[in-house]
């Protein structure tokens, strides 16, 4: 039994199933060629002193392990820091002028592991093959590292901590951080690296979104005074961060994609956790998150390439439904035809999960090109005991991709809300953007149902129920956007 | 040997037909389980699609074979 988790003494080594430990200290990327300044950059901001390492003179090294150290030859720092201290490296990143380009956890990695399949978990055993972690809380969250960092097929990065000793693992260890920093560039350059940025910065015409978003304005939210404090929210997606934002907050893991750890390797899934549950931001950016108090279960039911099956998606249900979450969501689904029926498996689970106080809220899919075509709510948010979430833009008009009511008998659009142009947190720098899709109109639903919960006690169908008196009427087609604009209550 | 079809099953057992009677009968009639999802009673699993059809067949099971999800890329505008 897994209970939301806190960080321990040792700053966040949580074990897992699959034994990932957080070393509590963090790897600083430092851009090339700036060791000397990044060190009085650490210091100047948080009070770190790093001794330098330099890989052509390992007889006088440091102890790696234990003492704060910059690589000189990799552009990388890892230092121990406590969450105050991580909050200073924010805010002064924020400030501009710190040469950070990215943070994040330093993982214990075992040279050794447990073959999946070979602990136990049978064809025959009725026993989940999920593994599940409760994270611990800090500035930047210390979530398990994979996704864009994990190093699938390789070698494990570095050696046990613990039994690292001598010069030989010295080495590994320096080989191990070198491969984890590539792996870490590769992947900014891959994305558009920092120019990423850019395409954060218009704001949709006519809001103002110096303070929330224009879709936490259109909702009610940014005036609404509640915070979905006490719910439990979950979103099955790829994953999660890390992120900045997202410090003290009570988060839930798990994977259901083998092999891979809860950590966003894609960024959608950060993105859709930022919109639903998202914190007021200590930093310069607007409010972006619904129930920024609520408790966070994060399933991984897609993988860093977005990519998932049946299984694990239900499975993902499965878990949040007995971890007592009172919402799910979930910005996924699949492409329907006319004429298609809705999948009884997932109108069964869902029923079921009504019946234990879980709501199912899913995305009706972005496969029209309007004016000229509508294409059909996808699976599974054609299923009629799951609420389908169409897109508005910022104009509150239907967006020209949002999926629409062709086929009858759960085929409809429940709800809409903000899908165009929605600000939120992805996991690598700038670290947020800004994204469209009925992906980013899904969480926003969720997260509103999560302030129904708290402001009145009620869940599954109720909740529903209360959530649908609330919502603003439109001037469009039922057909395109169900009851109308979702509601904050 | 051809590839095995994924299927996730959703067990609706009457009474007096309990929930492992079902699953005993789908083992039998082809199913390799993989997981058993309690509070949703679902089964998933994988059958021959040869089978797939006497899987099918049995009583207080519904039988479908699992569908794939993609996310558009990262760096595409609709998401």
């Amino acid at each position: 039994m897994t209970i939301f988790g806190k960080r321990n003494g040792n700053g966040g080594t949580v074990p897992g199933p699959e034994d990932t430990e957080y070393t509590g200290r963090y790897i600083v990327l430092l851009p090339e060629g700036t060791t000397e300044q990044g060190m009085r950059s650490l210091q100047k901001a948080v009070g770190v002193k790093a001794t330098v390492v330099r890989g052509d003179r390992p007889e006088d090294q440091p102890d790696v392990h234990t003492e704060n150290v910059i690589f000189s030859d990799i552009g990388a720092a890892v230092v121990q820091m406590d969450p105050d201290q991580l909050r200073s490296l924010s805010v002064a990143d924020e400030k501009g002028g710190m040469p950070f380009l990215a943070v994040e956890p330093e993982r214990v990695v075992r040279a050794i592991g447990v073959e999946p399949g070979s602990n136990g978990f049978g064809t025959s055993l009725p026993m989940p093959l999920w593994s599940e972690t409760a994270l611990s809380s800090g500035a930047l969250t210390p979530v398990q590292q994979g996704g864009a960092f994990a190093l699938e097929g390789q070698p494990p990065m570095g050696m046990p901590l613990a039994e690292a000793a001598s010069q030989d693992v010295t080495a590994a260890y320096l080989r191990g951080y070198r491969d984890s920093v590539v792996e870490l560039v590769d992947r900014l350059l891959a994305d558009g690296g920092l120019s990423v940025r850019e395409s954060i910065a218009p704001q949709p015409r006519g809001w103002n979104e110096s303070e929330a978003t224009w879709g936490l304005q259109a909702t009610g939210v940014a005036a609404s005074r509640m915070t979905g404090r006490g719910v439990k929210v979950a979103v099955l997606d790829t994953g999660f961060g890390p992120h900045r934002d997202f410090g003290g907050r009570n988060f839930l893991t798990a994977s259901f994609i083998q092999g891979q750890l809860v950590a966003d390797g894609q960024g959608h899934g950060t993105h859709c956790v930022g919109v639903s549950c998202g914190f007021r931001p200590a930093t310069k950016v607007p409010r972006y998150g619904v129930a920024y108090e609520a408790d966070i279960l994060v399933g991984k039911v897609l993988s860093n390439e977005g990519s998932g099956a049946d299984g694990g998606i239900l499975a993902g249900i499965n878990w949040a439904v007995a971890q007592g979450a009172q919402l799910i969501s979930m910005s996924l689904g699949a492409g329907t035809r006319p004429g298609d029926t809705y999948s009884q498996v997932y109108e069964g689970v869902a029923r079921r999960a009504l019946l234990r106080g879980t709501l199912i809220i899913a995305a009706a899919g972005n496969e029209s090109r309007r004016p000229s075509v509508i294409r059909p709510v996808g699976h599974p948010a054609n299923c009629p005991s799951i609420v389908a979430v169409a897109a508005l833009d910022s104009a509150l008009q239907v967006a020209w991709f949002s999926c629409g009511a062709v086929n009858p008998n759960g085929g409809e659009v429940n709800i809409a809300a903000p899908g165009v142009d929605v600000y939120s947190s992805v996991p690598l720098p700038p670290f947020y953007r800004r994204l469209s899709g009925t992906s980013m109109a899904t969480p926003h639903v969720a997260g509103i149902a999560a302030l129904f919960a708290q402001a009145t006690n009620k869940n599954g169908l109720a909740l529903w129920q209360a959530m649908a008196r609330a919502v603003k009427r439109l001037p469009l087609n039922a057909s395109d956007v169900g009851l109308g604009l979702v509601q904050a209550p | 040997m051809p590839s095995k079809t994924p299927v996730s099953v959703l067990i609706e057992a009457s009474p007096p037909d309990r929930f492992e009677d079902v699953v005993a009968r789908l083992r039998a009639a082809g199913l390799e389980v993989d997981q058993v999802l309690e509070e949703s009673g679902v089964v998933l699993g994988s059958a021959a699609p040869d089978r797939l059809p006497a899987l099918r067949a049995v009583r207080g099971a519904t039988v479908e074979a699992q569908r794939s999800f993609q996310h558009a890329p990262p760096d595409s505008d609709v998401q």
